[in-house]
């Protein structure tokens, strides 16, 4: 990563700290601050939707693992959610489980299930392993619906406490918030320094060339099944949050619609970046809500057309404007964010 | 380097400051309290509609929609409103997206009195505990609405149910039955929530005396063909198919079933087998698709506003047509559904009624709609249909059930309904397990 002007390193912590430099923290504290005082100046309808992205950031994350670093295309991040959300939803409905342990062990429980379907990235790449990720979204929510209906409760809605910490109940969008936001901070830094390990570095090898990685005595099929791992717990704490989060839920919550937006959400973020999907998601999201808002104001405006009307033109300029943005940026904001960084470092010098 | 990192901090803050009050200005601003002792009315009434109007169930639940907003356009410009007080109506396309919902109804709740939800159980579903908590009462007359119903909330009212209605078309089955054996009944569903909801039904209908011999889903996506399904059901011999696909997924199964040389009617009238689709006729999916194959199918128009259909002279259903294509310069071929959303407004319309008459416009909240509104409304005659009752402990609309079959370019009237049964309150009774 490049310095600012003037700056440089000395020591071997100094080059590996991720906050290297006081503008750093400045940046971080500052941030956090804004985050931690959010909660008190948005309405309750700011903060669901902002909930909402948290939990999506933490999936895109995952995804991000197996797909931006490790190369391998999932089309299944949703269904994985999913597991995550039932796996947690039941340890704590049939066992007692307190949401602490919940929320880990639920991603564990995805994470096995991501070893399951991971399996075949090792024979298969590409577009088909598009389709088994694919079929992975198909089978998980059928076994969901059908087979474990008994224990599932099938199409109905799986009612799901809040969680409790020492007596204190989770239960407004402001307590959740807060919870939320904890473990998407801890997420985003776990994925960020899992890209800085041998590990991460053994998923890139792979994304670039597994044949050259093989040889270099990387373990492919190794290597490729843990990011499938760490990937689905990443979406199995992404879906326990979910569970939790709305106290009632239903297999619908992860369709491949969903699955299909968590890929968009990555590709407009950036892939291979840990700030990728946090823009991406940002950007999807906000975008998605602008429709949400625009359509009803319009409407008003402009009574010659329904809202069906103006809500079908808003998707069509929802989907034109990530068309637009993606031929003008293929590599992603996560870039744009990169170009900004390096002239601010660099000013007030061209290079 | 100090300056630097200083600069930066400070450039945050002044930035987060700045934002503030920009944030703050998304919070709803609190009217000022009336005058003690005067009776103020509201400038005007919020209520909301959350529908599909883009996304895979738009062809279900967006015509219905139409119908409320002709409505509510219609009285707002000829009476100004409820009591003189006009509708804000504010529409929000959820387009079959859970976080959509849930948004959605977060921005808009404490802005509206009542909600009319156009759409899946998922919707129903995902906010029936903020529902409740915010005692929001929801109305919806097209859509799934069978996870609610039973047990009720009393905050949730609705009509179609496919699982009751289920259990209506087994009546009529037994009641048309000469055979000795059991009748058998294959059921083809679509799957999505409450297309799946007949998967409870097996119980009951055996305990009526009725076998099923086969089920199969559909997915609810873009379907080209359903053969293999077809083929699969087909293969027990069944008397009747009962299916909940959606409706441009029934036009291709209609064409694959003429294809494929079988007759849809009675058997005792030389046909193949009867299928019954639950949710009605549209002019739309009939205009999409040769006319032969329509013969024999029945259709059960659930929602009880159907019922003067095709009834032009209908003075009502005549007002409104006139008005929709006044409004939004449309066929009139393309009205037919819409008639429900006509009545699902003068029902909405009058539970509000209810409410001010209870509480007075100056103490009129969501609650008060919930309280003493809908769960009031007993013997109300929209004028399309018999009179609806609703309590707090069943939300569920009775009135109206009506069986249609088509032949020959024209619609018949097989059977009329008026009391469905409830089958989930049976399989809950008879200790069946039944998801809460």
């Amino acid at each position: 990563m490049a310095l600012p002007c003037g700056t440089y390193n000395t020591r071997y912590e100094q080059a590996f700290a991720i906050f290297r430099t006081k503008t750093h923290w400045a940046m971080l504290v500052g941030l956090l601050v804004l985050l931690a005082m959010l909660p008190f100046v948005l309405n309750s309808y700011s903060l669901t939707v902002i909930n909402m992205m948290l939990i999506m950031i933490i999936a895109v994350q995952g995804l991000n693992i197996v797909t931006g670093y490790c190369g391998q295309i999932h089309f299944g991040q949703a269904a994985f959610m999913a597991v995550g959300a039932y796996s947690s939803a039941l340890l704590m409905n049939h066992f007692g489980l307190s949401f602490w342990l919940c929320l880990p062990l639920a991603g564990i429980i995805t994470a096995l299930v991501g070893i399951l379907f991971g399996l075949p990235s090792v024979r298969v790449k590409g577009i088909y392993l598009a389709l088994v990720t694919l079929a992975a979204q198909f089978i998980i929510i059928y076994v969901i619906e059908t087979p474990l209906q008994w224990l599932t409760g099938g199409q109905w809605a799986m009612d799901t406490p809040a969680p409790q910490l020492w007596g204190f109940v989770f239960n407004t969008q402001l307590e959740l918030f807060y919870l939320i936001a904890a473990v998407t901070v801890l997420m985003t830094f776990i994925a960020k320094n899992l890209a800085r390990t041998r590990v991460g570095r053994n998923f890139v090898a792979v994304r670039d060339n597994d044949i050259a990685a093989e040889v270099m005595g990387i373990n492919i099929m190794r290597t490729k099944v843990l990011a499938f791992a760490i990937a689905s717990f990443y979406a199995g704490v992404a879906g326990s949050l979910w569970a939790h989060y709305t106290q009632a839920f239903t297999t619908t919550d992860f369709s491949l619609m969903q699955s299909i937006w968590f890929v968009g959400m990555l590709i407009v973020g950036g892939m291979g970046t840990i700030v990728g999907p946090i823009l991406g998601t940002m950007f999807i999201t906000l975008l998605d809500q602008l429709v949400l808002l625009f359509t009803p104001t319009m409407a008003a405006t402009l009574p010659v057309l329904t809202v069906a009307q103006i809500s079908s033109i808003a998707m069509f300029a929802f989907a034109l404007v990530i068309i637009v943005f993606l031929v003008w940026e293929p590599r992603g904001l996560a870039h744009r964010w990169e170009i900004f960084k390096t002239s601010y470092r660099l000013w007030p010098f061209a290079y | 380097m100090k300056k630097r990192a200083g600069f930066v901090f400070v450039v945050v803050m002044s930035l987060a400051l700045l934002a503030l009050p920009v944030m703050t200005g998304c919070a709803p601003q609190e009217a000022p309290p009336p005058e003690p002792g005067e009776v103020v009315k509201p400038e005007s009434v919020g209520i909301a509609a959350f529908v599909d109007m883009t996304g895979p169930v738009r062809a279900m639940s967006y015509p219905g929609h139409v119908g409320y907003i002709t409505y509510w356009r219609w009285l707002n410009e000829t009476e100004g409103g409820i009591d003189g007080v006009p509708i804000n109506y504010i529409e929000i396309d959820t387009a079959y997206d859970i976080k959509k919902m849930r948004s959605g109804y977060e921005r808009y709740k404490d802005e509206v009195i009542t909600m009319e939800a156009q759409g899946q159980s998922p919707f129903y579903d995902s906010l029936m505990p903020r529902l409740v908590e915010d005692k929001m009462p929801a109305f919806c007359n097209i859509g799934g609405s069978d996870a609610f119903l039973y047990p009720s909330t009393g905050w949730l009212y609705g009509a179609i149910n496919t699982t009751d209605l289920f259990g209506s078309y087994a009546e009529w089955v037994l009641e048309n039955w000469t055979e000795d054996r059991k009748p058998r009944v294959a059921m083809l569903l679509g799957d999505y929530p409450g297309g799946r909801f007949p998967l409870f039904c097996p119980p009951y209908l055996e305990a009526q005396g009725i076998e099923v011999v086969a089920t199969e889903l559909l997915p609810f996506s873009g379907l080209t063909s359903a053969m293999d399904q077809l083929l699969r059901i087909l293969e027990p011999e069944p008397d009747f198919i009962f299916t909940t696909i959606i409706t441009n997924q029934l036009v291709i199964v209609l064409d694959e079933l003429h294809g494929m040389g079988i007759e849809l009617g009675p058997r005792d009238q030389g046909k193949d087998l009867e299928l019954f689709t639950s949710y009605g006729f549209d002019q739309d999916m009939m205009a999409a698709m040769r006319p032969e194959n329509w013969d024999g199918l029945i259709a059960c128009d659930a929602s009880w506003d159907f019922r003067k259909y095709g009834d032009p002279d209908y003075p009502f259903y005549t007002l409104m047509v006139d008005k929709y294509m006044e409004y939004y310069d449309v066929p009139q071929e393309r009205l037919a559904p819409s008639i429900a959303g006509f009545s699902g407004g003068m029902l909405m319309a009058e539970a509000i009624r209810l409410a001010v008459e209870e509480v007075g416009w100056e103490n009129l909240t969501s609650e008060a709609v919930g309280l003493y509104g809908y769960p009031n409304i007993k013997d109300f005659d929209t004028g399309l249909c018999p009179p609806i009752t609703f309590s707090k402990d069943d939300g569920r609309q009775q009135a109206g059930l009506l069986f249609r079959t088509y032949e020959d370019g024209a619609t018949e009237e097989l059977w009329s309904y008026e009391k469905q049964p409830w089958v989930f309150k049976w399989l809950d009774e008879q200790g069946f397990p039944i998801a809460d």
